[in-house]
């Protein structure tokens, strides 16, 4: 499988979530206010935790604890200038796409790749769910997905591999618009592996559910500000390295139940197991909201 | 914006480069070329694997459990053979040529036991790249010969002991006039004059015979040039035999060679020495004029002594020449009978003074039995024609002692063959639904097996009734080996050898032998995947 | 038939060999010296028909007969030719022009050497190993017209050495002591020669010294045969006009020093010359002559013995005091003599009155030839001559009259003890045996052998002789033989052949062995029968290929026979066991790198 075969998933998925994020606004729906100062401006750094008013609750936007934010005021013609939004300090929902790389030095993986590299498309979702000072914690769900294929010996072989785990992200924030974070994850990992053999001329299968364990640490940054009035949209760059680990699955194959075509009573074609460890690294873009 | 498209750009060339990190091992990307050789051994059937400079062993534990065990050779292997019991294999690999660095791997020859438990029992490091390969019947010499390389000495031969897997092989160079080796033939232990009796190895070159001694093989050996030809032409051999002759007297063994397109016959006596010389032998030569080129030879005995029969197809006769006289006696047939078996040894009772042939051709129809004794003064007895309705192409004999007195003979042509009993002189005939069979006879000489290969169709013959089993499997099949079992059973795998998309692949059935049941067989796809990781 | 003399000079007792008829039919001066010679033979003819000049008397040469009585058939003549092995000690030598070269082969050991000799070497003879005790052979290279000497010394190792000749000699004649041999050209073997062409050039050979040295001769016209005598000092070389003497040992190396006539006519050749051992005498006879003319080779005088009538063959004993002259038809007219004539005395019984009645009147003579061949005279006579002395003393001749058998033809055994008369003019199955004992009576006995003569072979010691025999009408077999004692009063033993004989050889005396070889092309039969004297037992060998020569090699108690292959064949029979061993190839197995 080519590198750019296993980026493809993420690739679309990124440059979806780019063009999603480069659509201009439609009219009415004004990103919040952001610093006149311009993009390069200073950020005013978020007030002080305190105790949030008991105001009555402005109807979030974007899904924001709006009592965080004072409502802005309804500007009229010759009015004051709104005070800028303050960014909030950690982001509520996020959302990223981009692409996972593992090196797996895998025998069974070497029947799909000729490289010890699987790419990934890589998606995940967190949202905070803790807050204290300078560290959140966020639920993190991610789904990451890949197809390879390859030869062996001529014959043509082809591995997909859906993962999905889910684990806490616990994050240092050094600024609204930096943290670091450290995401354990558990999860599965679905393989299918298949193989055409040509004494058969069928395509045998392996099939495999693995047990999915991720250990990643990154950062994120925030790269560009579009909140508004109607709420928090701002995008994210994160990187972030660590290692996965996955039990391993026995590759067997076998042609399937119903496949006429395969002579009767075939002996399975035992091509060694398949596990996905190895030290991997995410790249993605997000926005968070 | 313009960060979108930066950090796109940056995921995919950092996904490019990350991709050029680490390769899988090459063997994933190492083709199968057919056709693959399979040789059929005692316990397993061997498959060499070029292209991974290997050999898979696949055996049979139990039922239909196929094992395979992948063995290393050495690099670049340029030929598999069998010993003639078929327990051991013999592969040749020219190594890494050119050697560039110490560490480029060298010629070498490597034996593995082909039973039940295979194993590779030595490795020989040779110092040349040689092609051919020629094993001794009785196991104990291997020799290499016909240079590959760049630079080729075509007479150098390595000899391998084979009975000693610690032994150096040793390299000779032969005398030569021109010729280079072409077919080595290794002789039964012969009597000599002047020393204990030893073994020769005979290599025929283009032009000339030669004789190397092979209880010393550093000495000199002997060189045997051949007339020209009646036309003019450089002699060629084109067959040799020998015999010993009488076991009291050490000076008559005898080495016959035939030449090609040539009516003469050459004997060569390994008569005494001069007193004045420490040789164990020196040789006498003889040529005999046979009436017409011959197509085979044979050292018979028969009841007016030790005679070498010469085959003359064009004069539809054999001539017998007296190798002391080199006087010869014709013996006329009914059809031009081109090859002669001695089958004396495979009859049960057993002719006390003279042999008994089998006389065939692939252009007559029929087989002869030609009894070698004395009547009325000639020294041969019967010539007995068996009218079977197929010219014969080939003979295989049946191993073992309990059914030696059978023979298998198959038509280039016809969609029949014959079971020959030599004790009874009955033939059966055992008819295919099409011609293009190949035959083979299980190790133990209990079955024949009968192939139609490239298709799905094969049979076996239990030569204790003759009786028949069809089989039908559901892939074609190239090749059927019947082999032991681990389990004490035997076994027999149906290779299907499929090429497709610019590459081979092989798969197998395996089937009980004794009892063959396509209704119990099973497949196992992907044979050359074995021991890969 | 005039052998006698010649074989009896066959090195350290080869036998005598007769061979046959694959090549030209030469007559007796081809054959070897007095004093030297091989064992081998060549072919020549045996049987009625072959060779030139079979049924006439030319120029000295050929196999001609007598022709005493009008129309009756000439007595054939059976001669060698060098194209065969020769045998020296245990080794048989033999030339293959093809490859120019010459193999020596082991009798013992069948080892084979071969040595390069001059351009297609062809003719080979053994050489008395004389005063130098070594082995020699000579050949004739046709090609290069030079000769090539083959010595083996103690070594082991043979030593080359080569010499011009003149061109296309084609016979040699080598001296008792092995000093000297005379190449020199057999007319007979070029049947369509130019009259022009006399062949006149002869090449001596001194082989005494380190070097071999040539001197080229010229003698008188178309040599019929050259002889040295037995002190190895002078040549004869028996030419149409005269003999022509060779000093071989003069201070300036061989020269001719004269030409004697042999008779009064130089123009009228004669049929047969019979040189004495010691060079001393010739012994003329001449076809339908009774004269029997001696000339002194040392003076040239001639002295003239007339006998009963035309003398069909004469005899020399190996010793040459004696002569055997045989008249095959007594009183019979003969042309007139210059000389005393001896009285022949009764006609003895038997004497045919056809025979006498035999005249010059010419429609006789087509009466008689219209009637067909006239039948066999009865009594022929033998005449037993001191020589010289029956020409001084004519009463010295001792007179055999033999009843009621009629003999033309003459051998007598080397030992001189014995002679074999018969006749293979006519049909006639009888041979008689004659005493020649010194101080015997000449006495006699016939045997009969039930098929016509063609050949008789005395063996050397006389005991034995060993007849050729033509199958008579009726019979099966396409030749035979008898095996004849003489010494001893035994019935012969009769041997039908599935062949013809071809040749025959006996070994020197004691002569306990004789192998016959016959040979049929058409019913492509070979084979030799290895006879053993005096048990009279015969026993058939079967041969690969046509034979050509054979011979014996008493130092390996072997005899061989020499066949035609183009890689070379000899047989081997060993006497003592009587197995045979056949060699083909011998330039391959000369070729066998060990």
């Amino acid at each position: 499988m080519t590198p750019h075969t296993a980026l493809r998933p993420a690739l679309a998925l990124l440059l979806v979530s780019a063009a999603a994020a480069a659509q201009p606004e439609p009219e009415g729906q004004q990103p919040p206010a952001v610093d006149s100062a311009g993009d390069d401006a200073p950020v005013a750094p978020p007030p002080a935790a305190e105790p949030a008013p008991a105001a009555a609750a402005a109807t979030p936007v974007f899904g924001f604890d709006a009592t965080a934010y004072p409502p802005a005021a309804v500007s009229d013609r010759g009015a004051e200038p709104k005070p800028p939004r303050e960014k909030p300090p950690v982001p509520r929902w996020q959302v990223f796409a981009g692409m996972r790389g593992a090196f797996v030095d895998d025998g069974g993986y070497n029947l799909f790749s000729e490289r010890d590299f699987a790419g990934q498309g890589s998606l995940w979702g967190a949202r905070t769910v803790y807050h204290s000072g300078d560290v959140s914690i966020a639920g993190a769900l991610a789904f990451d997905a890949s197809a390879h294929d390859s030869t062996i010996r001529g014959e043509r072989t082809s591995l997909a591999l859906y993962r999905l785990t889910l684990g806490p992200e616990v994050r240092l924030h050094f600024a609204p618009e930096l943290y670091v974070y450290a995401r354990p994850s558990a999860g599965v990992l679905r393989s299918v592996a298949t193989l055409d053999e040509s004494t058969t001329g069928s395509s045998l299968h392996s099939n495999g559910w693995l047990v999915a364990i991720d250990a990643f640490a990154g950062v994120a940054a925030d790269v560009l500000d579009l909140s508004g009035e109607r709420g928090e949209l701002r995008f994210w760059v994160a990187a972030e390295g660590g290692y996965g680990w996955t039990s391993a699955t026995d590759l067997r194959f076998l042609p399937d139940e119903d496949d006429a075509s395969a002579p009767n009573r075939v002996a399975a074609l035992d091509l060694g197991s398949l596990a996905q460890r190895g030290p991997g690294f995410r790249l993605a873009i997000g926005a968070s909201f | 914006m313009r960060f979108l498209r930066t950090s796109s750009a940056a995921l995919v060339v950092a996904s490019a480069w990350l991709s050029g990190c680490g390769d899988r091992p090459d063997h994933w990307d190492k083709t199968v070329e057919l056709p693959v050789k399979q040789l059929g051994l005692t316990g397993s059937v061997a498959v060499v694997d070029p292209s991974l400079d290997r050999v898979l062993m696949l055996g049979v534990a139990s039922g239909q459990n196929l094992v395979s065990t992948p063995l290393g050779v050495g690099k670049n292997i340029v030929t598999a053979v069998a010993s003639p019991d078929r327990g051991t294999l013999f592969v040749l690999s020219r190594g890494v040529q050119p050697r560039r660095n110490p560490e480029d791997e060298r010629p070498s020859l490597t034996v593995i036991d082909g039973g039940l438990e295979p194993k590779r029992l030595a490795r020989y490091s040779l110092t040349d790249p040689l092609q051919g390969l020629a094993i001794d019947p009785e196991g104990e010499w291997a020799v290499v010969f016909d240079a590959g390389g760049i630079v080729v000495n075509p007479n150098e031969l390595i000899l391998v002991n084979l009975k000693d897997a610690k032994a150096e092989p040793l390299s000779k160079t032969i005398r030569s006039f021109g010729g280079r080796p072409e077919r080595l033939t290794f002789t039964s232990e012969l009597a000599v004059p002047n020393g204990a009796p030893r073994r020769l190895l005979i290599v025929e070159t283009g032009q000339d015979v030669t004789l190397v001694d092979l209880s010393a093989p550093t000495s000199d050996e002997v060189t045997i040039p051949l007339p020209k030809t009646p036309t003019g032409q450089p002699g060629k051999p084109a067959q040799v035999d020998f015999h010993d002759g009488d076991p009291d007297d050490p000076t008559d063994a005898r080495i016959a060679i035939r030449l090609a397109n040539d009516p003469n016959v050459m004997l060569a006596e390994l008569g005494t020495p001069p007193s004045n010389e420490d040789k164990p032998f020196r040789v006498t030569l003889n040529v005999a004029d046979v009436g017409g080129v011959p197509s085979d030879i044979a050292f018979v005995q028969t009841d007016g002594g030790l005679r070498l029969a010469a085959l003359v197809p064009s004069g539809y006769r054999a001539t017998l020449v007296d190798p002391s006289t080199t006087v010869t006696e014709t013996v006329a047939f009914e059809r031009p009978y081109s090859r002669l078996t001695r089958v004396t040894d495979s009859v049960t009772n057993k002719p006390i003074q003279s042999d008994v042939a089998l006389l065939w051709s692939n252009s007559a129809v029929g087989v002869a039995f030609w009894s070698l004794g004395k009547t009325s003064g000639t020294p041969f007895r019967s010539v007995d024609p068996y009218d079977i309705g197929i010219s014969v192409a080939r003979v295989t004999n049946v191993p073992g002692d309990k059914y030696a007195h059978l023979k298998i003979l198959e038509s280039a042509s016809a969609p029949e063959f014959y079971i020959l009993d030599l004790d009874k002189r009955q033939s059966f005939p055992m008819l295919t639904n099409a011609s293009g069979f190949t035959l083979d006879v299980s190790p133990d000489g209990e079955r024949a097996w009968a192939l139609r290969p490239g298709t799905p169709d094969f049979a076996s013959i239990t030569l204790s009734d003759l009786h028949p089993t069809s089989l039908t499997v559901e892939r074609d099949v190239s090749a059927v080996h019947e082999l032991a079992r681990r389990d004490g059973g035997r076994a027999v795998l149906a290779i299907h050898a499929v090429y497709r998309d610019g590459h081979g692949a092989l798969g197998a059935t395996v089937l009980d032998a004794l009892a063959p049941d396509t209704a119990k067989s099973r497949f196992y796809p992907g044979l050359m995947f074995g021991g890969l990781r | 038939m005039r052998r006698s003399r010649n074989d009896a000079r066959v090195l350290r007792g080869v036998a005598l060999v007769a061979l046959g008829f694959l090549v030209h039919c030469a007559d007796q001066s081809s054959e070897d010296s007095l004093g030297g010679g091989g064992g081998g033979g060549g072919g020549a003819c045996i049987g009625p028909g072959c060779g030139a000049g079979a049924n006439s008397a030319t120029g000295g040469s050929s196999a001609g007969g007598s022709s005493g009585a009008a129309g009756a058939p000439p007595e054939q003549e059976i001669e060698s030719s060098f194209r065969s092995p020769v045998a020296t000690d245990r080794y048989v030598w033999t030339a293959n022009p093809k490859s120019s070269r010459v193999a020596r082969v082991d009798a013992v050991s069948f080892e084979t050497r071969t040595f390069e000799a001059g351009y297609q070497p062809t003719f080979l003879v053994a050489v008395p190993a004389g005063s130098t005790g070594k082995d020699r052979a000579l050949v004739i290279n046709s090609g290069s017209d030079d000769a090539t000497l083959f010595t083996m010394e103690p070594s082991s190792e043979v030593t080359l050495q080569s010499a011009p000749l003149h061109e296309g000699a084609n016979s040699w004649t080598v001296s008792q002591d092995g000093r000297f041999a005379i190449a020199w050209s057999n007319f007979t073997q070029y049947p369509h020669a130019d009259v022009t062409e006399g062949f006149q050039d002869v090449t001596v050979l001194d082989m005494t010294g380190s070097k071999l040295t040539s001197t080229r001769l010229s003698v008188g016209y178309r040599p019929s045969r050259i002889v040295i005598d037995a002190a190895g000092s002078q040549a004869f070389a028996v030419t149409e006009p005269g003999v022509t003497v060779i000093d071989l040992a003069t201070s300036f190396g061989p020269t001719v020093s004269r030409d004697v006539p042999i008779s009064d006519d130089p123009l009228v050749p004669a049929r047969d010359v019979e040189i004495t051992p010691d060079g001393a005498f010739a012994i003329v006879r001449r076809d339908g002559s009774a004269d029997l003319g001696l000339v002194s080779l040392s003076d040239g005088q001639r002295v003239t013995l007339s006998l009963s009538g035309p003398v069909t063959d004469i005899d020399l004993t190996a010793d040459g005091t004696r002569a055997v002259a045989v008249v095959r038809s007594p009183g019979s007219p003969a042309p007139p003599t210059d000389g005393g004539t001896v009285d022949a005395g009764a006609d003895g019984a038997g004497e045919s009155d056809a025979e006498s009645d035999a005249s010059d009147d010419a429609s006789n003579d087509a009466a008689i030839a219209d009637a067909g061949p006239p039948p066999a005279a009865k009594s022929s006579e033998v005449f037993v001559l001191p020589i010289p002395g029956v020409f001084t003393d004519p009463s010295l001749a001792a007179q055999v009259s033999i009843p009621g058998q009629t003999v033309g033809s003459v051998a007598i055994a080397e030992s001189g003890t014995a002679a074999v008369l018969y006749t293979n003019a006519t049909p006639n199955d009888h041979v008689t045996l004659l005493n020649l004992t010194p101080g015997g009576t000449s006495s006699y006995r016939t045997v009969t052998l039930k098929a016509p003569v063609l050949a008789a072979f005395p063996a050397p010691d006389g005991a034995h002789a060993i007849v050729l025999l033509s199958p008579g009408t009726g019979s099966t077999k396409a030749g035979a033989f008898g095996v004849v004692p003489i010494t001893a009063n035994l019935p012969p033993k009769i041997q039908g052949t599935d062949a013809p004989p071809i040749a025959v050889s006996i070994a020197p005396a004691p002569s306990s062995r004789a192998i016959v070889t016959t040979r049929s092309d058409s019913q492509k039969i070979y084979a030799t029968y290895l006879t053993r004297l005096p048990e009279l037992q015969v026993d058939r060998i079967g041969l690969a290929s046509p034979p050509l020569a054979s011979g014996m090699v008493p130092a390996a108690s072997a005899a061989f026979v020499a066949q035609e292959h183009p890689e070379g064949r000899i047989t081997f029979i060993d006497w003592i066991k009587g197995d045979a061993r056949t060699l083909t190839g011998f330039e391959l197995g000369a070729k066998v790198v060990q």
